[in-house]
């Protein structure tokens, strides 16, 4: 299950990074035509909410995975290991409680522009349930993904000795870890130099 | 209902203790946003939260946002923006503690353009650390000024946190990028008097001069800086002549790496990917934080919390320079535990409307509030960049070298904070000049 799914994020990642640039290239098509060749592209402005709400809610579970929404590590590190538990179990219930909410009213709006047929208000005029509907499935995709973290350390937690799995399971990153990121990142890039 | 003055206690209380206990910062916006529209107004306004969300997401400034970061990701992966170093440093080597100004000027040319300081701690710390330490230049200054230098982006354009800043308070975001400039040059200026001082007062600090680069070579290196220079001429540029808005001008920006990237023949699928995946990791945790901040905002706001605490502070406050002086005084307390983007964030919707309503003028402070930011970022235990230039040093060392390192340059910041109060046209003159 673990595997698909970080495929699957990851092959939503790179959809909407390949969205990102997409719209880079008409944004610039639009901006060079309107000031040059005086025509202008309807709804770029638009087109480009809507890929940056999709976007951002895929962005969600993917720094969800990788571990980036940020938390305050002050306290958490230098406490034993059942409190370190409770604490990350504690953190992650709140995050899947907020987002299971949200998700749940943006399914409520979905309905509503659904049942209303509701269309933007804009020259377009795109049926909002496109949109909308896009976005909420990414956000129920992050419900699946917390409530399956949540699942499997409350399971190493049920486990005897579990208590130091489950709270390296959902411990806050060190700040190095990015940081390793960036020197193999870096490392890669220099190797790739070589033959310049 | 209860007193505003008291449920504002409690959300800062109630932010700090959740945080501290390494809550998701979102999550306790979230969570402090329902609690208090429950409390004060039952669940009405609790349920509307996807449709203020959903609004938030579809705010074409904050385009600009995955835009930005996605840019800075394509120069960065491309390695066009590592070969910075190389040719600032054929240039400056020959100065007393030439190769300490070139941390500084490498790192914020860096920063500014990639948008993350851990990718400019690692690429400049890891070439120019070994450098240094061969050419017997003082650990700590050393440490100092790429940790310091690493932070000069955000207040140079384009920046994200000015973008962040410019949603949540309603400003400019062109002026705000315009308002940076100066300080950012300023405070380039301080550091490098903060090098000079450092290295008069320990000779030693001040390391060998290297070996001279010759002149054809180093101006083949120059040809290394002219992607940079086209970079800030398309944001910048097409922003300033009016040509485009800020979404528009991170457009162009993405658009020109792209170019870029290709010409220099880095433009694979490998490149493309590693970006693409930081691009929407990026953008989805700063998006989580923001549209629970607006959440939490349009709450706050209901039930009349930043007003009371407006009104509050000026029942205290003599005046808006005491004022200033007390978030001086909070930022640096919250900087020394909080994450700097989260610092921001959670702080504006209280903060802004205090400020407004002394009369302050808001793009002069968020020139200000960035470069709290920028202090937070260097201030012990939870400054994020005092960790990763440690981070590139051999296991052992002392992170405390970091921290003796950076001093100076606090100094510098402070100095600048106190500088802009005095000359708030430090600020205020190149907006004012281009908008009117």
């Amino acid at each position: 299950m673990g595997r698909a799914m970080n495929k699957i994020i990851d092959g939503l990642s790179i959809a909407a990074g390949m969205a990102f640039v997409a719209l880079a290239l008409i944004t610039t098509v639009e901006v060079i035509g309107r000031k040059f060749f005086n025509f202008s592209l309807q709804g770029v402005d638009e087109m480009g909410g809507y890929v940056y709400a999709i976007g951002s809610a895929i962005g969600f579970v993917a720094a969800y995975t990788a571990n980036i929404h940020i938390r305050v590590d002050l306290i958490v590190s230098r406490l034993p290991v059942s409190a370190r538990a409770v604490l990350n179990l504690a953190s992650h219930v709140l995050l899947a409680c907020f987002i299971l909410f949200l998700t749940w009213r943006a399914t409520a709006q979905f309905l509503d522009s659904w049942h209303l047929g509701a269309l933007a208000p804009t020259p377009l005029r795109t049926p909002l349930v496109f949109p909308q509907g896009i976005w909420l499935a990414m956000l129920v995709l992050f419900c699946v993904v917390l409530i399956a973290k949540l699942g499997v350390a409350v399971k190493l937690l049920t486990q005897p000795g579990g208590a130091e799995a489950a709270a390296r399971l959902l411990d806050i990153a060190p700040a190095t870890e990015e940081l390793e990121t960036e020197l193999a990142s870096l490392r890669q890039r220099r190797s790739d130099g070589v033959d310049r | 209902m209860p007193d505003a003055t008291i449920l504002a206690a409690l959300y800062v209380a109630a932010l700090i203790g959740f945080s501290l206990l390494g809550f998701h910062v979102a999550a306790v916006m979230a969570l402090l946003g329902v609690v208090g529209a429950l409390v004060t107004f039952g669940p009405a306004v609790v349920m509307n939260i996807a449709g203020l969300t959903w609004a938030t997401s579809n705010d074409y400034l904050l385009v600009s946002l995955p835009m930005f970061v996605l840019m800075g990701e394509i120069l960065l992966r491309s390695g066009i923006t590592d070969r910075l170093y190389t040719a600032l440093s054929s240039w400056m080597a020959q100065l007393p503690g030439g190769l300490l100004h070139t941390n500084i000027f490498a790192s914020a040319i860096f920063s500014a353009i990639s948008g993350s300081s851990v990718a400019t701690a690692a690429t400049i710390g890891s070439v120019a650390l070994p450098n240094m330490t061969r050419l017997g230049y003082g650990q700590r200054v050393a440490l100092g000024s790429i940790a310091a230098g690493g932070t000069l982006g955000i207040l140079i354009p384009p920046s994200i946190n000015m973008i962040i800043y410019g949603s949540i308070t309603n400003t400019s975001v062109g002026r705000l990028f315009a308002a940076g400039v100066v300080p950012g040059l300023v405070l380039t200026g301080f550091f490098i008097c903060a090098i000079v001082v450092w290295t008069w007062l320990d000779r030693s600090s001040g390391g060998e001069r290297a070996t001279r680069v010759p002149l054809a070579e180093r101006l083949r290196l120059l040809g290394d800086l002219v992607p940079i220079a086209v970079i800030f001429l398309v944001v910048m540029g097409s922003l300033y002549s009016g040509f485009a808005t800020a979404t528009e001008a991170a457009a162009l920006g993405t658009v020109a790496a792209l170019g870029l990237a290709a010409w220099h023949r880095r433009l694979n699928r490998a490149i493309l990917f590693e970006a693409f995946r930081s691009t929407v990791r990026v953008t989805g945790m700063v998006t989580l934080l923001i549209v629970s901040a607006f959440f939490l905002n349009f709450v706050l706001g209901l039930i009349g919390i930043p007003q009371a605490v407006a009104h509050w502070v000026e029942s205290v406050s003599t005046g808006p320079a005491m004022t200033i002086l007390l978030l001086v005084l909070l930022y640096l307390l919250l900087g020394c535990f909080m994450e700097t983007l989260s610092m921001l964030i959670t702080t504006l919707p209280i903060v802004a409307p205090i400020v407004a309503a002394q009369g302050i003028d808001p793009v002069w402070f968020g020139v200000f509030v960035v470069i709290m930011c920028e202090l937070s970022l260097v201030t012990p235990p939870v400054g994020m960049n005092l960790y990763v230039v440690q981070g590139i040093r051999p296991p052992g060392s002392d992170v405390r070298d970091v921290i003796v390192g950076v001093a100076p340059f606090i100094a510098g910041m402070l100095v600048l904070v106190a500088a802009l109060w005095v000359f708030p046209q430090l600020a205020l003159w190149l907006p004012n000049l281009i908008y009117g």
